[in-house]
């Protein structure tokens, strides 16, 4: 069966930009990871006829006996870019890690486009990174809600590493969110590298479930990667569960310093908390490192 | 503990076999994990794991509620601990009435069966059929007895008792001298097994006859010489007759023309064959049944039909038979329709019973072979009593409007002795009314909500 989004998200995510302004955190720091859009003042000039009359700055008229009109500078919003982990770790379509991940990029594409900044998402592949849409207006959430719904299920295997071919950030800059579990060895050092090049900056949501934290695997049995079908016999699931938890940890911690080494940001998120609460930690973290 | 359909355990076995089939089939399945990266690592670093399977008593215990499906499809019953209430299906039909209310064949037939168990006993008055309702009861492990005066054929371990018997008797059922002059005797006999002798002494030249049992009943008519006697007396014997009323009719001749007399009763042969023996069959004749009573002015004739044809017509009323009321009412069918300017001498209802027809002959209109009426001692004493009404005896017993009394007469012989012919089966297993099915389908249910509400609490972080 296809993806659908609940009934209950659109309207959740109409009312996210509110939650993020209100976000914990820097407000401004929160709001300014995702600013652009406005126009600032930058200088005055002597009044020519044809200038428009709405722009006369009447107060330097009053002191200066002499009729200027203001100049604005428009400050570029910078460029924000969602990259899917499509590979088959990401869960099967519908399960709660794929359902997170959609939730995740519908919530910020869509805080993006409210604060004005141009979204793209974009899937892994071999070859680099892929777009599959790409927006400017808030008015277009629905579009960008079934392009997440149409997204096919989770297959293959991970290609984190064709993000090192990412483009340039363009001047105005460009934050990358990466949704992924990151279960590629060894980790992406040159992705990371491409993600911060620049004007860039970027965030990695590091996505484990509550089953992936807490698996139940009573007895022995065999499991097999989806992504390379490559089997595995357990002798007895219980017995590894603490050795199980301790590569968890530090698969984590691996996750978190190789972003912290190359200025990005690292958060984990997982299928517990709603969406928003996700996103608004997210955003809150991102403004209080920019 | 029983079980009504044992057959349906053969699926415990099946259930086994597939808990077994999928455990081994879910150890083999591979299973597939996001995180099989992190499973290799850990492994990797303790490869001394043993191998461990899941314990099946987990698994026993989720098939668990099936399980007990299937034993309560199986219908599992509680072996009854309880006193064996013994029922008595007792006869209601009106012939049991026989005897007066404080001694009748009902009461001792009630007693025989009481006297035969020693639990509880419930009784059942059933006017009908006997043998469906003690089948039915038998089917369903109730011990039962029937106590009726009819014979029947009753299935082993259904208790039966029988008020009276039925003993060996040869009876003339008809003698009379016709116009022709003739001499018509006809003798019947039941349960016979010896043989029968038939004698006419009086007129001259007449041999006994010596019948077999097979060959009744028997039809003769002699010819009588025109004079040189004066009385006809027609004698049946028989080996083990058990009622010797009806082996005699006397016939004298009056005014020139025999007619038949009574002997110390006065009754004639038909009567006599009705008489209330205790263990006598009750002869209907073998067709109309001409005879002539009584001598001198008061000559009647009394027909009795006992074929009425196709227009049988049902009547209903109260009747008195006996001192005793019988209960419910009488249900008479086949009654004849009365000759017009018939007057009538007793009736049921606003049906004439017994009615003087235009010939001066009494005529019972009703066939006592389609009717209700206590057959054995009931009928003969009507017809005695109809004798009676018609002046005979100097008296005259007439009756309430719409009922027809009859007076008790030591004709009513003892037939009060009940015979246990069958003792009843009461040492069969009488499982549950309540079978445990019920409880067991419950008990799948609450296993199954425990399971869920564990697996659930299981699951919740």
């Amino acid at each position: 069966m296809a993806f659908r989004f609940d009934d209950d998200y659109r309207p959740r995510l109409l009312a996210l930009p509110a939650l993020v302004r209100r976000g914990g955190g820097s407000p401004e720091g929160a709001a300014g990871a995702l600013k652009g859009g406005r126009v600032e003042f930058r200088d005055h000039r002597p009044y020519v006829p044809g200038d428009d009359v709405r722009d006369l700055d009447w107060h330097g008229y009053l002191r200066l006996d002499q009729l200027l009109v203001k100049e604005y500078a428009k400050d570029e919003a910078p460029e924000i870019v969602i990259v899917l982990d499509r590979s088959a770790s990401m869960g099967a379509e519908g399960s709660s890690k794929d359902r997170v991940v959609r939730e995740l990029a519908g919530g910020l594409a869509y805080v993006a486009l409210s604060s004005r900044c141009p979204v793209a998402i974009m899937v892994c592949a071999e070859g680099g990174p892929v777009t599959v849409g790409a927006w400017r207006s808030s008015r277009k959430v629905d579009q960008v809600l079934s392009m997440l719904e149409g997204l096919g299920d989770p297959d293959g295997t991970t290609y984190l590493g064709g993000l090192r071919h990412l483009r340039p950030p363009p001047p105005s800059g460009r934050v990358t969110f990466v949704l992924s579990d990151f279960l590629v060895d060894p980790l992406p050092a040159e992705v990371m590298v491409a993600l911060g090049r620049g004007s860039g900056s970027g965030c990695l949501l590091h996505v484990v479930t509550d089953r992936e934290r807490h698996p139940d695997l009573p007895e022995a049995c065999t499991l097999v990667d989806p992504e390379t079908r490559r089997r595995l016999v357990v002798p007895d699931g219980a017995a590894l569960a603490v050795a199980y938890a301790e590569e968890l940890a530090a698969h984590e911690d691996a996750v978190a310093r190789l972003a912290g080494a190359h200025g990005l940001v690292a958060t984990r998120v997982g299928d517990v908390d709603p969406f928003e609460r996700t996103i608004v930690g997210v955003l809150a973290a991102k403004g209080a490192r920019a | 503990m029983t079980f009504l359909r044992p057959e349906a355990l053969l699926v415990l076995p099946a259930l086994v076999a597939l808990l077994l089939w999928a455990r081994h089939r879910a150890r083999r399945r591979p299973r597939p994990v996001t995180t099989w990266m992190l499973f290799a690592r850990a492994l990797e670093r303790m490869p001394d794991v043993p191998t461990r399977r899941r314990p099946i008593l987990r698994d026993l215990l989720r098939v668990l509620p099936a399980a007990l499906v299937v034993v309560a499809l199986a219908r599992p019953t509680v072996k009854d601990r309880e006193p064996h209430e013994v029922v008595v299906l007792l006869d209601a039909s009106p012939s049991m009435e026989t005897g007066g209310p404080d001694a009748s064949r009902s009461i001792a037939a009630r007693k025989a069966a009481e006297a035969m168990v020693s639990g509880r006993v419930r009784v059942v008055q059933v006017d009908g059929d006997l043998v469906g309702p003690a089948v039915d009861h038998l089917a369903e492990g109730q011990p039962v007895i029937v106590a009726t005066d009819r014979p029947l054929d009753l299935p082993p371990g259904v208790g039966y008792v029988g008020v009276p018997g039925k003993e060996p008797n040869a009876g003339i059922t008809s003698c009379g001298v016709g116009d022709d002059g003739r001499l018509l005797v006809r003798v019947a006999g039941v349960n016979l097994s010896g043989a029968v002798t038939v004698s006419v002494v009086g007129p001259p030249g007449i041999d006994p006859v010596t019948l077999a049992a097979t060959e009744l009943p028997w039809r003769r008519v002699f010819d009588l010489p025109a004079d040189g006697f004066d009385r006809v007396t027609v004698r049946v014997e028989a080996a083990g007759d058990a009622n010797p009323l009806d082996d005699v009719v006397v016939l004298s001749r009056s005014a020139g023309t025999l007619t038949a007399g009574f002997p110390a009763r006065g009754y004639d042969a038909l009567w006599r064959a009705f008489d209330a023996h205790p263990r006598v069959a009750v002869f209907r004749g073998d067709g109309p049944c001409d005879l002539r009573v009584g001598a001198g002015a008061g000559r009647a004739r009394l027909r009795v039909f006992a074929d009425l044809g196709s227009d049988p017509r049902p009547v209903a009323g109260t009747l008195v038979c006996q001192g005793t009321s019988l209960t419910g009412q009488l249900s008479l069918e086949g009654v004849h329709v009365a000759e017009p300017g018939s007057s009538w001498l007793a009736r049921v209802g606003d049906a004439d019973l017994v009615v003087r027809g235009p010939d001066g002959g009494l005529v019972l209109l009703q066939d006592p072979d389609r009717s209700s009426w206590p057959d054995h001692p009931s009928f003969p004493l009507l017809c005695a009593q109809m004798l009676t009404w018609l002046g005979l005896e100097g008296r005259s017993v007439l009756a309430p409007e719409g009922a027809v009394v009859l007076e008790l007469e030591e004709t009513v012989g003892p037939f009060l002795d009940a015979e246990i012919r069958q003792r009843p089966a009461v040492d069969r297993e009488v499982e549950e009314r309540a079978p445990l099915d019920p409880w067991v389908y419950g008990l799948a249910a609450l296993l199954l909500v425990v399971f869920e509400v564990s697996a659930a609490r299981a699951r919740r972080p």
